[in-house]
């Protein structure tokens, strides 16, 4: 029987329209330290929310079918970018400014896109990921490709905005057996960042990159790449079958996430991924290795990860269609919450609701023109325990114990004991 | 040490429920093995028992639904009580009102009191079906209780008390083999009698060695009734009443300080290490009631229901429900949690400050004394002239509003500021229909346990805060408790110990 929560501090915002739950993400998009909810629809709405503000603080429309947002620093100036691509293949960046003191003005509100490129169309997954020192944008096609762009200034004239003397090129491309519903990175055992994909029947796949140590970026130019073979490219793919026993299906729909902080004191620990199906299958996993696995009767669809805790670890955090919440530690204990409703997209990851800064947040977007963003979500712990447990966990107390003579095994007697210490205790009066 | 902290109680576990539940669907009961339960009925006949079990050494919540039979599938559950026989070895009854609506069928409607019995002594499970009884009732149930009848060879029995919408309290006692019948509950408690309306809440609770006996009622109508009762001689010492004049939703009866008797096999040479007697002896009784923000009346044995606080803003997140009297920050004093239907858990705590703002303080309380309560006193009349002239000036009703235990008029009364402060509110997604406290981890600290119109919350304060009082406090006992115990304190412990043991309810 696993443990459930019920959450209930919760915002409220109203945004009209199907969308994709890949175009719900939470992110720094104006630079204030201070994260933002961005969502868009299928109609081409595109709203960023604010603290708890119900209202849009600011808006675009008319820009497509969105099916992905990023926010990123995609031009390597230092500062967060939004990225937006649409399904007919247009790209569009918006540089958002701070809110100054005075608030935003109507014109504010309306968001322009600072830079628009036409790429391939019918994307459906998008990641920004820092490769080598530069922000690569990382796109997943519906026809099983991925393709890796990058921005390049044309001009090194400084003056004037980037976005008139820049371009996004293209670097690389792979072609992959099955669809791909999310791209991650991750840290493998040497330390480095590799990109992954997910695949569907709960496997994966790690997208190997072409450039060779020591190859400096100006040789990532479009023409060279054209000039490799097809079958060049496929090699550029490591495929990873991760022995799912429980994967009965192969063509199921699974997502992945990279990038887990386990929480171990050596910063250049690898990092741990989690996958889940479609069928309900979950795992943690650590180069290759099943961490653990569990399956639930719920189709999964949306995984995060989030510190709930705040012990330094992070959990993996999953929800499915019909709400059910999953939140699993890195030693399988669990903690459900059920969302009331059906779930369009589901989002974990840190909000800013005041001043405070950013806190951990789930965002649930229903099929009824809401999105609630629940911003009391931390737990002490993941596990049920009670305090016997955390005093038996703790070295001084058995000394304690010993000095009063008590026998640590006798629940009875500790029951009996720490009752009076909470609330028999002679206080001054 | 420990009021600096600040305790956050977070879910330590939710169970939701099939169908609504309401201020009588929760009830608890102590396993053999001393482990609490939690049982929750709710409106559609589905009873959810709530538990934790240790599995694999790793404690998991454990609820599931228990099946009581013989409850028609278009009734609707009232309350629910569950006791302990107090034979050894007879185990446990529970008892389920319900009310049967017009069905499609021909069957008969009406109310019914379901009891069930299960014999086994270290059930871990609420035997189903073994045996079930069901009386009709000629009255709409409300609040099912138990208490203990005190024969006079010290004999103990237990029974079901059942308040009913014909203004009376029925008692049901088993009078040969589970063979429970409907008897004249006046014979036993003569507080029962001449009720204006019908009772919504009952409280009893058995002091002195089941000598004397605490009966508080809450009715429809608003009126509050306390009595102390004589159980040996079966006479009302003495009774008081007040008027709200609006239903009164709980009633608690509680001791302002926290009274655990430190455990036998302590060697302390604390000094205090026991209770303080007098203290004992101190009874508030906490009352809320649906419109009218809730009310503390100070030391009711001394005082009657004159010396009254009340609990600001409780009224403001609409009916108070439900209330419980717990220490929720280790401090020894009890904190007063009020749920609401305005989907807030609220709790108070009893502060005594020295404040500057005495006067505006004072100016919140007049209309409350002037519109809200009628005091009705019974047994000193006078007293009600008393107040009127408390009224009249400003002053002496900031000294009734902070009157202290006694009537003694230090010269500094009016900088005191004393009264119950709002410490924290929670939410939830429900209304809150009722709150206890229980020990439900096994583990020594009481857990609460909430329970709103939809579902079962436990709630938990962070434990790596609680052990780090826990240990403090170890410390300390290890510290000094080397020294050979003091044989005068720990005679004065037993002593104690024996009287506590005898409280009960």
């Amino acid at each position: 029987m696993w443990r459930t929560v019920s959450f209930v501090e919760r915002i409220e915002v109203e945004f009209k329209g199907n969308l994709f739950n890949q175009a719900m993400v939470l992110g720094d998009v104006d630079n204030d330290q201070r994260n933002e909810l961005i969502v868009g629809n299928i109609d081409g709405d595109l709203a960023v929310f604010k603290g708890s503000n119900p209202v849009t603080c600011r808006r675009s429309s008319g820009l497509g079918i969105i099916t992905c947002i990023g926010v990123g620093d995609i031009c390597n100036q230092g500062k967060n970018n939004l990225v937006c691509l649409t399904a007919e293949g247009t790209c569009y960046l918006f540089d958002i400014k701070r809110e100054g003191e005075s608030g935003l003005s109507e014109e504010d509100k309306v968001l322009k896109a600072a830079y628009k490129q036409e790429l391939p169309a019918n994307s459906k997954v998008l990641l920004l990921a820092d490769i080598d020192g530069q922000t690569q944008l990382i796109v997943g096609y519906s026809d099983r490709v991925i393709r890796s762009f990058k921005w390049q200034m044309i001009s090194s004239s400084d003056g004037g905005e980037p976005y008139s003397t820049g371009q996004i090129v293209f670097v690389q491309k792979w072609k992959l057996a099955g669809q791909t519903e999310t791209i991650t990175i991750n840290k493998s055992s040497d330390g480095r960042q590799q990109v992954m994909a997910s695949q569907p029947g709960g496997t994966l796949v790690t997208l190997l990159r072409q450039t060779k140590d020591g190859d400096t970026h100006s040789d990532l130019s479009p023409n060279k790449l054209d000039g490799n073979t097809q079958d060049q490219r496929d090699t550029f793919l490591l495929y990873h079958p991760l022995g799912l026993s429980r994967a009965k299906n192969r063509d199921i729909s699974t997502v992945i996430v990279g990038d887990i902080n386990p929480g171990k004191e050596d910063l250049d620990h690898q990092t741990y991924y989690a996958l889940a199906t479609l069928d309900g299958t979950l795992v943690l996993a650590e180069n290759d290795k099943i961490l653990w696995s569990l399956q639930v009767d719920h189709q999964l669809f949306s995984l995060s990860k989030l510190d709930v805790t705040g012990n330094g670890q992070e959990e993996v955090v999953c929800c499915s269609w019909d709400g059910q919440t999953y939140i699993v530690n890195h030693s399988r204990e669990v903690v459900r919450y059920l969302f009331q409703e059906n779930v369009a997209a589901f989002s974990g990851g840190f909000y800013s609701l005041t001043e405070g800064g950013n806190i951990p947040c789930f965002v649930y977007a229903t099929f009824n023109n809401t999105i609630y963003i629940y911003h009391d979500i931390k737990l002490p712990r993941v596990e049920s325990t009670n305090l016997l447990q955390v005093m038996d966990r703790t070295p001084e107390t058995n000394q304690l114990l010993a000095k009063l003579n008590i026998d640590p095994t006798r629940t009875d007697q500790l029951r009996e004991l720490y009752h009076w210490c909470l609330y028999g205790w002679p206080t001054k009066s | 040490m420990s009021s600096d902290r600040s305790w956050r109680w977070t879910d330590a576990h939710y169970c939701g429920l099939t169908s609504q539940t309401n201020i009588y669907g929760m009830t608890r009961i102590t396993n053999v093995n001393g482990t609490n339960r939690l049982l929750v009925a709710s409106l559609k006949g589905d009873v959810v028992s709530v538990e934790y079990k240790k599995i694999q050494n790793k404690l998991k919540p454990c609820s599931r639904a228990v099946q009581f039979t013989y409850i028609p599938a278009d009734a609707e559950i009232v309350s629910i009580d569950i006791m302990n026989k107090c034979d050894p070895g007879s185990g446990l009854v529970v008892g389920i009102t319900f009310i049967r609506l017009q069905g499609d069928d021909n069957k008969p409607t009406g109310q019914f009191l379901n009891l069930y019995f299960s014999f086994e002594e270290n059930s871990e499970e609420v035997k189903q079906d073994i045996m079930a009884k069901t009386i009709e009732l000629s009255f709409v149930p409300y609040q099912l209780t138990h208490t203990l009848l005190v024969h006079n060879n010290d004999n103990k029995e237990s029974i079901f008390l059942l308040c009913g919408s014909d203004n009376k309290i029925h008692m049901y006692k088993d009078e040969a083999d589970n063979n429970f019948l409907e008897e004249n509950p006046i014979e036993y408690f003569p507080e029962f009698k001449d009720c204006d309306s019908s009772t919504l809440r009952l409280v009893i609770k058995y002091t002195d060695n089941y000598t004397k006996r605490l009966t508080a009622m809450g009715f429809q109508s608003g009126t509050v009734k306390f009595s102390l009762v004589d159980v040996q001689n079966n006479v009302i010492l003495k009774s008081w009443c007040s008027a709200h004049g609006n239903p009164i939703t709980s009633i608690v009866i509680f001791n302002p300080q926290n009274q655990v008797p430190c455990p036998s096999f302590i060697e302390s040479s604390q000094e205090n290490g026991g209770i303080d007697e007098e203290r004992t002896l101190i009874y508030h009784l906490l009352v809320t009631s649906a419109l009218m923000p809730a009310v503390v009346y100070r030391n009711v044995l001394v005082e009657g229901l004159e010396d009254c606080l009340t609990l600001p803003n409780s009224e403001k997140y609409d009916s108070p429900l439900c209330s419980c009297v717990v220490d929720i920050d280790f401090d020894g004093q009890n904190e007063i949690l009020i749920g609401t239907y305005g989907q807030e858990l609220l709790a108070y705590k009893y502060t005594q400050n020295d404040a500057g703002s005495t006067l505006k303080q004072t100016e919140d309380f007049i209309p409350d004394i002037k519109k809200r309560l009628k005091f009705k006193t019974l047994m000193e009349e006078s007293e009600t002239l008393n107040l009127k002239k408390l009224k009249s000036s400003l002053e002496s009703v900031a000294s009734s509003a902070s009157q202290s235990h006694s009537n003694e008029s230090s010269p500094d009364r009016n900088c005191k500021k004393e009264g119950f402060e709002l410490l924290w509110t929670r939410s939830f997604a429900y209304p809150v229909v009722g709150v206890d406290s229980i020990d439900i981890m096994g583990d020594g600290m009481e857990d609460l346990a909430v329970v709103t119109l939809k579902g079962l919350h436990i709630l938990q304060p962070n434990l790596s805060e609680v052990a780090k009082v826990c240990l403090e406090r170890l410390r300390i006992l290890a510290d000094t408790g080397s020294e050979v115990g003091d044989a005068y304190l720990e005679l004065q412990n037993e002593s104690l110990e024996g009287e506590m043991g005898n409280i009960s309810n």
